[in-house]
């Protein structure tokens, strides 16, 4: 007790701020955190690039088959000789006319003119280019464009009536497509369809 | 709480693979589909109703996880099975299945064939 004439002693003082121990558990549990939601946050922008990458190629792969078959859908029949106007048929290159007027009863080959009343029209694969090509007077100017750039494979074969391989107009009735679309980094998409020729 | 978390998200992106293969899955399935009808209705216009057969589409599968043919299924009017179109009308039915995991099946679709 203190008596007359003494000061009180001093009430310990509080403790202010934070140890050293305890600012480094902190910033290492901030930088924990920080470092899973990067993570987790770079994880997402290459899914999401993946997955549109993906879907394009898809989309792709449709749109492409879809106008192709309807290409291979107008090829000119020649009442004349009783054959489809079609020059070239390989696995990688088709070469036929369409008739963009009167019928004109004739091939008129790769360059049709006005009076052929015809387009030429090339399908051909090109390394990983898939393109389609206008040729002829009436096409003028003549063009080609890629429809795609990310062909892994592409094969056309060409079918008779009884569905076997031919290598003759005359007998041409089908023509299948079998197309393998990957574009860098994502999966395959394998696909194949048929085209009924319709002009006999 | 953390975990939980991480656990949720990592769960999350099987299923965004599991829709891009489902897209995938029905533009192939579907192309396939086409083919066939394609090749159904082609015979039906060259070479006549009677040589609609159930057969046609052998050889079309074997690609993509689509092992098997389109698989065709030929009824008459009465809905009795046949292999080839011969009364009246046919109907003709076209399943595409996809056998490769993760399986899944086409809605099939129906072509209505008549004799005239």
């Amino acid at each position: 007790m203190s008596g007359p004439g003494q000061a009180a002693p001093c009430a310990p003082r509080r403790q202010q701020g934070f140890t050293l121990v305890e600012v480094v558990i902190s910033a290492g549990l901030i930088g924990f955190l920080a470092l899973t939601a990067t993570f987790f946050w770079v994880d997402s922008l290459g899914l999401v690039r993946t997955v549109n990458t993906d879907s394009a190629a898809i989309a792709d792969g449709r749109a492409l088959l879809e106008r192709l078959a309807r290409e291979i859908r107008e090829v000119k029949f020649n009442p004349s000789s009783g054959a489809y106007c079609v020059s070239t048929m390989s696995a990688t290159q088709m070469v036929f006319n369409k008739t963009s007027g009167d019928l004109v009863a004739a091939c008129s080959g790769a360059s049709p003119t006005d009076a052929n009343n015809d387009i030429a029209v090339t399908i051909q694969v090109n390394s990983t280019n898939l393109n389609l090509g206008y040729a002829g007077t009436l096409a003028a100017p003549a063009a080609t464009k890629a429809l795609t750039s990310y062909v892994s494979s592409f094969a056309m074969r060409f079918l008779d009536a009884s569905y076997a391989v031919t290598a003759s107009a005359g007998t041409l009735r089908f023509v299948e497509l079998s197309l393998t679309l990957q574009p860098p980094g994502v999966q395959a998409t394998q696909t194949r369809t048929v085209v009924a020729l319709r002009n006999e | 709480m953390l975990t939980a978390v991480s656990l949720g998200i990592l769960a999350m992106q099987p299923q965004v693979f599991k829709t891009q293969t489902t897209g995938r899955d029905q533009f192939v399935g579907s192309e396939l589909m086409r083919a066939c009808a394609e090749r159904l209705l082609a015979v039906r216009r060259s070479t006549g109703y009677a040589t609609v057969a159930n057969s046609l589409c052998n050889g079309m599968g074997g690609l993509g996880g689509f092992a098997s043919n389109p698989t065709v299924t030929l009824a008459d009017a009465n809905g009795n099975s046949i292999t080839t179109c011969s009364s009246a009308t046919c109907t003709a039915t076209i399943i595409v299945v996809k056998s490769a995991a993760p399986a899944a099946t086409l809605t099939p679709i129906t072509l209505q064939l008549s004799a005239y």
